[in-house]
């Protein structure tokens, strides 16, 4: 069975039911509109781009086993596996990429949401606040009676 | 007019709850949670699952109060740097101790008044090695 997925900018994608289904909010979708199949499914946060590249992550991990439980996917406690074909598909600039998380995300593909999240782990994983801040321009947002309270806290919990 | 500026997957708490799964929890207490106010609040409980260590026993009156506030978010505490040089068992009960260290006894009593208070008991006590200077304690306080 077919399903048709339209982009915020109107384009229009075809694919496999099953393949649609990894996106939890598609697969719910489907089950309260069954009767009604003629109109395509509209995505509104999703343009044509990275709708076309969640489908095309979709397509590659049509037969993989289903994880419901978020827990599975803690990393703590399992690293997720990345394939080859995985790693490929994560070398990508950072803006796609954050494209791809916020796609993954408002449609809830979760294995590639991870993915995304984890190239974003890496990216911060060795970096100060400050380096933080300045590469992904967020402000520094702490009013000086929390910085206190931060430095006050490091004092105490430093290892 | 101005579009509205399309929202960075590091501005949405559920997206950071993700990433922070794959950030051990130490890259998340000294560089993630400090770099905005979202991103402590999405830190909060990695922050408070971490035992408290406790620097300067017992000779820091000022800390007291932060300390009882702490314990009840942690529940566990860890002690650092206690002076003394007696030997110990690696793993003791609140009961079995009757060692004459003064530290000792006296970091005992304050745990105790600290437990009563809080209406917590210490339920393990773990020595990583024998006590000397520098010496990491964990007693575990638990309801």
């Amino acid at each position: 069975m077919k399903v048709t997925l339209e982009s915020s900018d109107g384009q229009v994608f075809t694919v496999d039911k099953e393949v649609a289904e990894l996106s939890v909010i598609i697969k719910e979708m489907l089950v309260i509109e069954q009767a009604n199949q003629d109109h395509p499914i509209p995505l509104l946060n999703v343009g044509a781009v990275e709708l076309a590249k969640v489908i095309e992550y979709c397509e590659h991990h049509r037969n993989d086993p289903t994880i419901d439980d978020d827990e599975d996917y803690d990393s703590r406690k399992k690293p997720i596996e990345m394939d080859d074909w995985d790693k490929q598909f994560t070398i990508v600039n950072k803006e796609m990429m954050f494209e791809l998380i916020l796609a993954a995300n408002s449609m809830q593909v979760k294995p590639l949401l991870h993915l995304g999240c984890r190239y974003a782990a890496d990216i911060v994983k060795r970096m100060s606040p400050t380096e933080i801040r300045d590469l992904f321009q967020i402000d520094d947002d702490f009013t000086p009676e929390e910085q206190d309270k931060i430095e006050w806290e490091k004092q105490w919990t430093k290892l | 007019m101005t579009t509205p500026r399309k929202l960075s997957p590091l501005e949405i708490p559920e997206v950071l709850e993700v990433i922070f799964t794959h950030l051990s929890p130490h890259s998340i207490r000294i560089h993630a949670s400090l770099v905005c106010r979202l991103w402590y609040r999405v830190a909060a409980p990695t922050r408070r699952s971490r035992p408290l260590v406790w620097q300067r026993y017992p000779d820091d009156a000022n800390m007291q109060p932060a300390l009882r506030k702490r314990l009840q978010e942690t529940k566990a505490l860890t002690i650092k740097r206690l002076k003394t040089l007696w030997p110990l068992p690696r793993h003791i009960s609140s009961t079995t101790i009757c060692d004459d260290t003064p530290s000792w006894v006296e970091l005992i009593k304050q745990l105790t008044a600290i437990s009563e208070v809080h209406q917590l008991q210490i339920t393990e006590l773990t020595i990583l090695q024998q006590l000397q200077r520098d010496t990491l304690v964990f007693p575990i306080l638990t309801i």
